[in-house]
């Protein structure tokens, strides 16, 4: 896969638990990119490289750098420790370049955004966008004081009414229904942060009639360790072990295999890998339920300890 | 050929049952009034509130009213229109002008009146029954084909002969 080479020019410590990277470009300009996206960024963490997903928090209009904030999760395979503990200024990293499972809808007249924690994320780009376009929106903020409210600040100065808070420490909690209960028709609900959350905003929008269309979200999946296995190439013969801490996707690419990928999540299709021969865990919400007995998203799904997994790779 | 042969992937199909998915208002607009009375019917009995318009009773307001009933509907309001072609695709445009979205409609149709835009003249008219027609712009024969524009709300008129396109050996 193509990637960008970037140098990083800035690190912000903003809260205990977020640290806000600024990359600018080796050379020349990076590529623009919509409202919404992501990068995958080739994480250093030891000998293997990890390789993590971020929204880019930037406007989108600004070529000269690329801005991300990275939630350190104690309890993840080490990606977010990794960007915490081994990046410095001056580094140079690899990223792939911005692709865009969560856009702006482009025929909705008003724009209510849901937020939870480092769900901000892809917001920020979002409000540069509608902000630039003079659109209709309001934005939700939920958070922990002191710990998840990165850019609290910041939004406030430049929202004013149209950011409403909810500190969880001040013991305040955003009361889905009433935001969602007297929304105009063409408003469009876009929500991210913690699958709680998600599920929450999803139900309700369910409960109070808002078709399927008219709620999009994004939800950071990470993949989650499993039982190692082993898997064969049906074309080359080769014969490779998949790690219990290692995703399939993961293993491949450090195996030299040369396959597409894009969320990392199990949610956009780019990895989906077809297979001849074997048992699929799968753990994504991609696939159709008559395709999982024939493909395999790689970037979540796992094999079983009992046979190798024959992949037509 | 048989009618579902023929038919394009383009071809509108229409509402029999209503939507499975939860509604918190309903509106009902048809074309005249016992319409009205035949889409209450098909509705469940319960108490969800309810506005209903109808054309011909509106006269030369319906536009107005319609635009500022959508206007203040918020999300959860569903729309149920029932009428011949011609009018089911008029209010669906007007719907799509305030914000609605196709899940958010369904079409009740009635009667064979339809709206055909004639790809030669970009004349649109509104015809009967039957799949030939004389274009009232460009006075070419149109076949009416099944092809059908959502944007348009009309079927696509054809030349029919372009040995002869006005009909005139016929």
């Amino acid at each position: 896969m193509q990637t960008l080479s970037v140098k990083v020019a800035d690190i912000r410590q903003i809260t205990p638990l977020i640290r806000e990277f600024t990359f600018v470009p080796t050379s020349g300009e990076l590529p623009g990119f919509s409202a919404g996206s992501h990068v995958v960024v080739e994480v250093p963490a030891g000998e293997r490289k990890q390789r993590n997903p971020y929204s880019l928090l930037s406007d989108p209009r600004d070529r000269t750098q690329y801005r991300i904030a990275v939630r350190r999760l104690d309890e993840s395979r080490g990606g977010s420790q990794a960007m915490h503990a081994n990046v410095d200024v001056g580094d140079h990293l690899e990223l792939a370049s911005p692709r865009n499972f969560f856009p702006l809808h482009s025929q909705a007249r008003h724009h209510v955004l849901i937020a939870g924690g480092i769900g901000i994320t892809p917001f920020m780009s979002y409000v540069a966008e509608l902000q630039a376009h003079g659109a209709s929106f309001e934005l939700h903020y939920a958070y922990r004081g002191g710990l998840t409210g990165a850019f609290v600040e910041h939004l406030r100065e430049r929202l004013g009414a149209k950011l409403h808070t909810y500190d969880s420490e001040a013991g305040e909690k955003v009361d889905i229904a009433t935001v969602l209960r007297e929304q105009r028709l063409g408003a469009h609900l876009y929500t991210c942060g913690p699958a709680s959350l998600l599920e929450a905003v999803r139900e309700q929008a369910s409960a109070l009639g808002w078709p399927a269309g008219r709620v999009h979200w994004e939800e950071f999946a990470a993949p989650e360790p499993g039982v190692p296995f082993s898997v064969e190439l049906a074309k080359s013969g080769r014969r490779i072990d998949v790690p219990g801490d290692r995703s399939l996707l993961e293993t491949l690419e450090d195996a030299g295999v040369d396959i597409d990928s894009g969320c990392r999540g199990g949610v956009c299709g780019a990895c989906k890998t077809r297979y001849v021969e074997g048992q699929v865990e799968h753990r994504d919400e991609f696939l159709a339920e008559d395709e999982r007995g024939t493909y395999v998203m790689p970037c979540v799904s796992r094999g079983c300890a009992e046979r190798p997994l024959l992949l037509d790779l | 050929m048989s009618e579902a042969s023929d038919a394009m992937y383009s071809t509108p199909v229409y509402a029999e049952g209503l939507p499975n998915a939860p509604v918190t208002r309903r509106f009902l607009v048809c074309q005249v009034p016992q319409q009205l009375t035949d889409l209450r019917q098909q509705l469940p009995a319960d108490d969800l509130p309810s506005e209903s318009l109808s054309a011909a009773e509106a006269g030369d307001a319906f536009e107005a009213r319609l635009t500022a009933l959508l206007q203040e509907a918020t999300i959860g309001t569903h729309l149920y229109v029932r009428g011949d072609e011609s009018f089911l695709w008029h209010v669906r445009a007007a719907a799509y002008q305030q914000g609605l979205m196709d899940d958010e409609i369904s079409l009740f149709r009635t009667g064979d009146r339809r709206n055909v835009y004639c790809v030669h003249c970009s004349h649109m008219q509104d015809v009967g029954p039957g799949d030939e027609t004389t274009c009232g712009g460009c006075g070419v024969v149109l076949t009416i084909r099944t092809h059908f524009s959502k944007r348009l709300g009309a079927y696509q008129g054809v030349c029919l002969d372009p040995d002869d396109p006005y009909g005139e050996a016929r």
